[in-house]
């Protein structure tokens, strides 16, 4: 039976944040962090709305420079354009954004975790624990909303440096009306709720303590059988669309398509990343071992973190085999010259943003995993073992999958636009642009990631150091 | 209170142990026979904040000797045994190994000390979780720049020798038993041929049979390898399996007995000690 009134709750739950940011174990940093990531994910959030409400208020009212061409249509099929491109811009952006809100709620989650089960030792039902739970996410995400606002109005100057057709993007334009903003607070205060309470269901908080699942067993080949029966329905499914077919089942099917492909990639890549760090463990090298078994042990995780960059890695290979130039397509009008600028400035903002937020999503993962493993890094630092050890299997751990899926993604839409390019007149396959493109986004999202794993540092130095006594 | 009867006979014979396996060629093996030092501890002061965990703590550990720190809880035990094995500076006092000065050395070199010199083993074992056993034992040798091959043959033959060779070698800590994990955290304490072997409440989370199993494997493996061993326990059954107890009380030394005759009993036999041995 459930006692606790949600301003009891509220209170024990703001009585237990303290206690946390005192714990020298690094469990109050771990809701630093959750805040921090929850700011990232609402600036982000803000951004692509704002950015996208820009392009909905040019289409009514279109940019003079648009009004000044001689094409009569232009004004009014140009700025429709935009705002599709926006729309698809933000279907891109969800995942990674809902990938790094639940990370967040998830990192709050275990960081209380053994918390809860004295909670339950004194009386309180999971019911309760759950929902106290939700509510300290909540106003986790509702901080984190506000330093996102700060960090948006902060970022407005910046936003300003950019140009989209042809005109520069003026702060005012961002403006979002009250209502787009209500509606963005809620979707991420509802995304940290939900999560919260779908990431306690994977922990058992019983009174005798918290215990995770425990560790899957190793994932099988039968997901190359399922991949390959995947590809064989798509196809199928591509036939079907040469049919004449209506608007309505032509995206019903297209969708399907996509939602097929979507599922094949996230059945079939753990699977392949586990296969690749089973490779990888035949090493002399410890840090090297340590990060290709934590892969091995749970591929999912390592997927996870990259997840959100298989597909954008997909489009950004295709664009990058668009030449910079505009003589390759024979030469070009002003339209069509602003359309593929605007079309480049677009996949590359948006593939800025969504190695932020992976690399923020790395972040959070490798700290929650620090702390995590307390006991084993104190234990290994008592036996003589140098921290460079973990320092350096973090890396590894963060580098392989994250080059695996880029070099893989960026390959296969290189792949992909191949055939389209090559159709084309005078067109380099794979000009310098292309190959600068590629090499930009594969040492970038490195560069992120090695930065995700190393500001672990002060954390694991924060555990390292924590000299209390033990009741001996 | 030491002299009571021996509790339940311990699971297996210590002559069933085979001897500690052959050092290999490899230049990063540890050398043997290694040279045994003696462990010195004079006059440890350490505080935490207020608290004074060590009020001026002396001992000498002839290089060899097994011996038992207990306590009851908030003596000073573990603090003594996080100074001795380098994991925490004394305030005051020194600890030296073979002459040279282990409290003054920088921050690297001490754990590089308990790297190379000392091997742990821990209450609830503290093995890697996603490493194999034979991969857990292998990594202090791998740390030290063993090759691969040389580093899992040498773990291997360690496990095969504590009884959990075969299958067992291959499986993670979480598939084992509380039993079988500590018998890999003592083969990972032993693999490098350490001088001494410090255990943490070696026992703590096993249940009496198993605990009884641990400690004579961890002493008869100590002792045929020439370590010296220094165990921090509750448990007088535990301490028993020692050759000198060292009791400590409000941060002082208590008493100090040893052992007249050598331990790693078989039956309920009750270990007589000489007092006093200072």
């Amino acid at each position: 039976m459930s006692t606790l009134t949600w301003t009891a709750r509220l209170g024990l739950a703001t009585r237990l944040a303290g206690a946390r940011l005192r714990d020298t174990g690094g469990s109050g940093a771990l809701d630093l962090f959750a805040v921090g990531a929850n700011a990232v994910t609402a600036w982000l959030s803000f951004v692509v709305a704002s950015g996208t409400w820009m392009f909905v208020q040019r289409r009514a009212q279109p940019p003079a420079w648009l009004t000044t061409l001689d094409d009569a249509d232009a004004a009014m099929v140009v700025p429709t354009t935009h705002v599709i491109l926006a729309a698809m811009a933000c279907a891109l952006l969800v995942w990674p954004i809902l990938s790094l809100g639940g990370a967040a709620a998830r990192l709050g989650a275990r960081g209380r975790a053994r918390r809860l089960a004295s909670l339950r030792l004194v009386g309180m039902t999971s019911g309760e624990i759950v929902s106290m739970s939700v509510v300290e996410s909540l106003v986790q995400a509702a901080a984190g909303v506000l330093l996102g606002a700060l960090a948006w109005t902060a970022s407005l100057p910046l936003l300003g440096l950019l140009t989209f057709q042809n005109t520069p993007v003026a702060p005012a334009e961002l403006a979002m009306p009250w209502w787009l903003w209500l509606g963005v607070v809620a979707v991420l205060l509802a995304l940290a709720a939900a999560s919260t309470a779908l990431g306690l269901t994977r922990v058992r908080i019983s009174p005798l303590g918290v215990s995770r699942q425990a560790t899957p067993p190793a994932l099988r080949a039968w997901r190359l059988a399922a991949l390959a029966a995947g590809v064989f329905v798509i196809a199928a499914l591509g036939g079907v669309m040469q049919a004449p077919l209506g608007a309505l089942v032509m995206g019903l099917v297209f969708a399907g398509m996509l939602g097929i492909a979507i599922g094949l990639v996230n059945l079939f890549s753990p699977w392949l990343l586990q296969l690749i760090a089973r490779l990888g463990v035949r090493t002399g090298s410890p840090a090297r071992l340590l990060a290709m078994r934590r892969i091995v042990a749970d591929p999912r995780s390592a997927w996870r973190n990259v997840s959100s960059l298989a597909l954008l890695g997909f489009l950004v290979g295709m664009i990058a085999t668009i030449p910079l130039g505009t003589d390759a397509f024979g030469g070009l009008d002003s339209l069509n010259e602003m359309l593929l600028a605007d079309l480049r400035t677009g996949a590359v903002l948006t593939l800025a943003i969504a190695l932020a937020l992976g690399s923020a999503s790395t972040a959070l993962a490798q700290s929650s995993d620090v702390v995590d493993r307390a006991d084993e890094l104190v234990a290994l630092d008592k036996m003589g073992v140098p921290p460079a050890l973990d320092a350096t299997a973090r890396r590894h751990q963060v580098a392989l999958p994250l080059l695996a899926t880029l070099v893989l993604s960026l390959g296969l839409g290189v792949a992909a636009a191949l055939p389209l390019v090559q159709s084309l007149p005078r067109m380099a396959v794979l000009g310098p642009s292309s190959v600068a493109i590629l090499a930009l986004t594969v040492v970038g999202a490195l560069a992120l990631s090695l930065l995700a794993a190393e500001s672990t540092r002060p954390l694991r130095r924060r555990v390292l150091g924590a000299r209390v006594r033990r009741n001996d | 209170m030491f002299d009571a009867p021996m509790p339940d006979a311990p699971t297996s014979d210590a002559r069933t142990i085979a001897p500690p396996p052959a050092p290999t060629a490899h230049p990063a093996a540890p050398a043997s026979p290694r040279r045994r030092d003696a462990l010195v501890a004079s006059g440890l002061v350490h505080r935490f904040g207020q608290v004074v965990a060590l009020g001026g703590v002396s001992l000498t550990i002839p290089a060899g000797q097994s011996v038992a720190v207990m306590g009851p809880s908030g003596s000073g035990k573990s603090t003594l045994l996080h100074c001795l094995s380098g994991i925490l500076t004394p305030d005051a006092g020194e600890v030296t190994l073979g002459g040279g000065r282990v409290s003054t050395l920088r921050d690297a070199d001490r754990s590089r000390l308990r790297r190379e010199r000392f091997g742990f083993v821990f209450q609830d074992g503290q093995l890697i979780g996603e490493l194999p056993a034979r991969e857990n034992v292998a990594l202090p040798l791998l740390l030290a720049g063993m090759g691969r091959a040389a580093a899992l043959a040498h773990a291997d033959s360690w496990l095969e020798r504590l009884g959990v060779g075969g299958d067992m070698r291959l499986r993670r800590p979480g598939e084992l038993s509380g039993g079988q994990a500590q018998r890999v955290a003592i083969a990972r304490a032993l693999v490098h041929d350490p001088a001494v072997i410090f255990a943490d409440e070696p026992t703590g989370a096993l249940d009496q049979a198993t605990g009884h199993e641990v400690m004579q494997i961890l002493t008869t493996t100590a002792s045929m390898a020439g370590a010296t061993l220094v165990v921090v326990t509750h448990d007088p059954h535990v301490a028993r399996w020692c050759s000198r107890l060292v009791e400590i009380r409000d941060a002082l030394v208590h008493s100090d007995t040893l052992a007249t005759s050598t331990p790693l009993p078989t039956t309920g036999t009750a270990l007589p000690r000489q007092e006093d041995a200072r």
